[in-house]
């Protein structure tokens, strides 16, 4: 069996997140009641006129800043011009010859080649088009303008991905991105992330082979996943000595096959050119380098910072730094006086549950910080820390407080552990005898009586501690 | 006259002209309401009740807007445009939507869906277009003042057919939004009036940035011109281009009288050359149909207007209601711009054009910057020419627009004068000023005008 | 340049326009005259215009949501519309569903 090489590439549209549209003051937001969030420029009708929106033309060049684009101070709207219901005007007002921004890249962790950087083609603004429902009413095709006009911004990959895994790593860092910089909200069930893919097989080293694309992935998995078929079929067909034909393929989930799509565009004659209705975009080197400064630590950077000045493991750096809610609370807590491995094991044990199911933080990072000094001066035992974190909840009594109420603070006086020590080892000669003639396990037997004893007030350091110091010295 | 009182004499204006057919539509209860608008507002805005005919591509809730095509039969604009606003705002009533080459793409308003409009003085001659109705109608004294509509010279033709005063504002001084596109970088409101006060008062009414149009600019507003006592310190270009030897000799005649007349009030004039004036129709039967294409491809019978092909497919239901809903010149213009887009074909027609415009915008500098202060040209190669003469063939009909186009394509401010009659037809003086420059433009008008005698007989 | 037929209904096909077969000779003649007219442009020097400068940029909108009103529903001018939707003749399957 030869070997093929495969070579994949992604186009990825994200909807900025804006209040309004792209080109009119209609609410951009997902969930009206069809046709609701409608005007004379998003409907198309006669005389309107588009204006773009200045917060999406931000978070485009952000996205690109984030990705290491070059953002041109000149860029310009083209028409893109193709019949469709779903298209008001007869054409869609993207960015052609001059996008919003080109080059930049995308660090990802390959398994097969450790960290890869796939290259960003460009990047640039286009509005969206409307939804069409078929059947809806029999033998119909509705169409819902809502999402006309919505704000996205397109990312096109080189085709630098080489197998559907690292096509899967890719959209995993560049959502991780687009969210961490507050441009997208990135969520496929909600279509404000949507993927398209090519893919083709080659030798080794060899020219590019016939590429199709791929479309109607509603999830990273899924991408994946019709990027594995879809490598078959090409693999089977240039085994057989047969030809790719370049076309383009639907994914059916449920099927798990690939499908031949029909009827759009019976030609891709576009005829592109400048929208005259609208002056080029022209940023100054000023709002660029604010643009630049507006940008967030960014996950990569913020991971390598955890590890060095934290002392994390790459693994705890990973998961505390995925999400940028996730990472600032972290901070807090170690801002707040906790040491940052024990902030660390905190957050991911006890805080994240909690957070990956609501999206929020029970307990604030004060409060937290305030729980783990409690554990490292003694004041509570860890078991007991975390009974506390459950009790804490959204209120604000202090922890301490907390620990006090539920007769969790540990007891360290010296007159009383002894007592209880005294106690233990009078009531159990037979087990202390056993400690003394080489059975060592015996201690924690001792130090749990003396916990019970003390219905777990005692701070079992101490407690083990003066029991050796007895049964020593005795 | 009371503003009521002056909306009735218009409807029996209206009533009396319905010959010229340069209205689609007008009713009585509309222009009451209009009028009833503007007693609460108080007539003490600048337009003081000036009734104000509207091209049918301007968009308006009253009345419906069709472009005088059978595709926008019955529809009515759920918005205003802008300019229609800013006319109320100033105390004008709209008194009617005027007749126009179908979405304003022809030089005679013979290619009306819904009849030509016959000239006032001939009815076998045509008005000029495309905004012929609103030309026809100030002439004719119907209302003293009306909006068009320039893409490529669709005022000042009509109005220099038409004797009466045409204004284009430069590209940006007035808000496009509401103005039905033709050819958006080309596209402008303009303006007929009887007087150049008349037309300047509705310019300076209507004129003004829009943040609903990217393209408009903020300016400071239009003077209404007050005449100036002689035009010493001017100095005037008369560009050779525009003076060819088979010039219509009346044509002729008229702009030397005019020419005349300016040095007797004091005002220099010298010859200067716009090279590539030659390039300007050519330059805009790329570009405008282009744009046009794009612009006309939202009439799919999907959203609004009207539906063809019941029981059809949807191609076939696009290709029905565009097929059958579109005129003769308006299709051809569609599939002209559709190729001169299309792959393989954009760098010969589409770029090359784009360059021949920035060539004539700099000539047209250039000119400027030796010290001229205006060009004057004649408005129209011909008097206003027979119905059907030009209808056999699309390139002599565009051929109409070779003095009008250039300006167009350079985004400047120009303007038509009656300056005399050959043989009973109106000849119009062009005078050309730089962008942004409509108060000199209108103060050497104003100049003029009581001079010309615009009526008299040239030859 | 010569426009035939075939060439009218490709373009004609792009624009979305029925053609009748009788006036496809026509048309394609009108159309190449049009379009040999303005083919003089060619002669032009083909060395790149003039530098325009530098261009205006546009002016860009605040983000708010204040969408310009709409006197009349869609429902009114719509050719076809029920229970909020603009209706279409059902599309070709676009995913067999
Ligand atoms: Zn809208």
């Amino acid at each position: 069996m030869t070997a093929w090489e495969t070579v994949i590439g992604l186009e990825v549209h994200v909807q900025l997140a804006t209040r309004s549209k792209l080109f009119c003051g209609c609410a951009a937001t997902f969930g009206a009641d069809p046709n609701r969030n409608v005007c004379p420029v998003c409907l198309g009708l006669p005389g309107a006129l588009p204006v773009p929106n200045a917060v999406a033309v931000r978070l485009g060049a952000r996205a690109a800043l984030a990705l290491g684009s070059t953002v041109h101070p000149v860029s310009v709207f083209a028409r893109k011009n193709y019949f469709y219901p779903d298209l008001p005007k007869g054409y869609q007002i993207s960015q052609f010859d001059r996008p919003l921004a080109t080059g930049g890249e995308v660090r990802c962790e390959s398994p097969d080649r450790g960290l890869v950087a796939i290259g960003v083609t460009r990047l640039h603004l286009e509005e969206d088009a409307g939804k069409l429902i078929h059947d809806w009413v029999p033998g119909r095709t509705a169409i819902d303008l809502n999402r006309a006009g919505v704000p996205l911004a397109e990312i096109v990959s080189e085709p630098d991905l080489r197998s559907p895994t690292e096509a899967r790593a890719y959209l995993g860092v560049l959502k991780q991105v687009l969210v961490y910089t507050g441009v997208s909200e990135c969520s496929m069930e909600k279509g404000s992330l949507r993927v398209d893919a090519n893919i083709s097989l080659r030798r080794p080293g060899g020219p590019l082979g016939t590429k199709t694309e791929l479309k109607n992935m509603n999830s990273f998995a899924n991408v994946e996943r019709a990027l594995e078929i879809e490598r078959e079929r090409q693999r089977t067909i240039l085994d057989g000595g047969g030809r790719v034909e370049q076309v383009t393929l639907l994914f059916n989930a449920d099927a798990g096959t690939v499908r031949p799509m029909r009827g759009k565009e019976e030609s891709h004659d576009y005829r592109y050119f400048p929208d005259p209705d609208l002056p080029p975009v022209v940023l100054s080197r000023a709002w660029i380098d604010a643009a630049r400064a507006e940008l967030p630590e960014l996950p990569e950077a913020k991971r390598s910072r955890f590890q060095s000045a934290h002392g994390l493991s790459p693994y705890d750096a990973t998961v505390l730094s995925a999400e940028r809610p996730v990472a600032d609370y972290f901070e807090a807590v170690v801002r707040a006086g906790a040491d940052p491995k024990t902030a660390a094991n905190w957050v991911m044990g006890e805080s994240m549950p909690g957070y990956n199911e609501v999206g929020a933080f029970a307990v604030s990072a004060v409060r937290l910080a305030g729980l783990i000094g409690l554990v490292k001066d003694g004041t509570v035992s860890h078991p007991a820390a975390k009974r506390v974190f459950g009790e804490l909840g959204a209120g604000d009594e202090a922890p301490h407080a907390v620990a006090t109420r539920l007769g969790l603070v540990q007891v360290r006086d010296d007159a009383q552990l002894g007592a209880w020590v005294t106690q233990v080892i009078a009531e159990h000669p037979a087990e202390v005898e056993r400690f003394r003639t080489g059975e060592p396990k015996l201690l924690a037997f001792l130090v749990g009586q003396v916990m019970k004893k003390s219905r777990g007030k005692a701070d079992p350091k101490a407690v083990s501690e003066r029991l050796l110091t007895h049964l020593e010295a005795s | 006259m009371t503003i009521a009182a002056e909306a009735l004499a218009v409807a029996e204006r209206l009533e009396r002209s319905a010959s010229l057919n340069a209205v689609l539509a007008w009713s009585r209860p509309a222009l009451e309401a209009e009028a009833l608008r503007v007693s609460r507002i108080g007539s003490d805005g600048p337009l003081a009740g000036m009734p104000v005919a509207i091209k049918d591509n301007i968009v308006t809730t009253d009345l419906p807007t069709t472009c005088a095509s059978r595709i926008l039969e019955g529809y009515r604009s759920p918005y205003d445009a802008t300019v229609i606003e800013r006319l109320r705002l100033a105390g004008g009533l709209v008194a009617c939507k005027t007749n126009l080459d179908e979405f304003a793409m022809g030089s005679s308003t013979e290619h009306s869906a819904f009849g030509r409009v016959r000239h006032p003085l001939d009815p076998d001659r045509v008005p000029g277009g495309s905004s012929g109705g609103s030309a026809a109608l100030v002439a004719a004294g119907v209302v003293p003042a009306a909006l068009g509509s320039e893409t490529g010279g669709s005022v000042r033709q009509p109005a220099a057919f038409c004797g009466v005063v045409g204004v284009k504002p430069s590209y940006g001084r007035v808000s496009r939004f509401g103005l039905v596109a033709f050819g958006s970088s080309l596209d402008c409101v303009s303006v007929f009036g009887r007087t150049v006060s008349d037309a300047a008062r509705v310019l300076a009414a209507i004129a003004g940035h829009d943040p609903r149009d990217a393209t408009s600019r903020p300016a400071p507003p239009v003077q209404v011109p007050v005449p100036r006592a002689d035009l010493r310190g001017l100095t005037f270009g008369l560009p050779t281009e525009y003076f060819p030897p088979d010039l219509d000799p009346g044509v002729r005649a008229g702009v030397d009288r005019a020419v005349a007349l300016v040095q007797a009030l004091g005002g220099t004039v010298r010859p200067v050359s716009l090279p590539h004036t030659r390039y300007a129709v050519p330059t805009y039967y790329v570009l405008a149909p282009a744009e046009a294409a794009a612009n006309l491809a939202r009439y799919d019978g999907v959203r609004y207007g009207v539906r063809r092909g019941a029981g059809l497919d949807l191609r076939s239901v696009y290709r029905a209601t565009r097929g059958q809903g579109f005129g003769r010149e308006v299709q051809r213009r569609i599939l002209v711009g559709t190729y001169v887009l299309s792959a393989g074909y954009y760098d010969a027609y589409y770029a090359k054009a784009q360059a021949a415009r920035v060539r004539i915008t700099a000539d047209f500098e250039a000119a400027f910057l030796t010290g001229v202060d205006a060009l004057l040209t004649p408005t129209t190669p011909t008097p206003a020419f027979r119905a059907g003469a030009k209808m056999a063939d699309p390139v002599q009909m565009y051929l109409a627009d070779i003095f009008v186009s250039a300006v167009s394509l350079a985004g400047l401010p120009a303007l038509s004068l009656p300056a005399g009659r050959s043989e009973g037809l109106p000849i119009g003086l062009q005078i050309i000023a730089p962008s942004f420059e409509e108060d000199r433009m209108l103060s050497i008008a104003a100049t003029l005008e009581p001079h010309l005698s615009a009526t008299a007989e040239v030859r | 340049m010569t426009i035939s037929p075939d060439d009218l209904v490709r373009i004609a096909r792009l624009a979305e326009l029925d053609i009748a077969e009788a006036d496809l000779r026509r048309l394609a003649g009108e159309l190449e005259g049009i379009v040999s007219y303005v083919g003089q442009l060619t002669s032009l020097a083909s060395a790149d215009p003039p530098a325009a400068g530098d261009p205006v940029g546009v002016v860009l909108r605040e983000d708010r949501v204040d969408p310009i009103p709409l006197d009349r529903a869609p429902a009114d001018f719509a050719p076809e519309f029920q229970d909020r939707f603009f209706l279409v003749p059902r599309l070709p399957a676009m995913d067999g569903g």
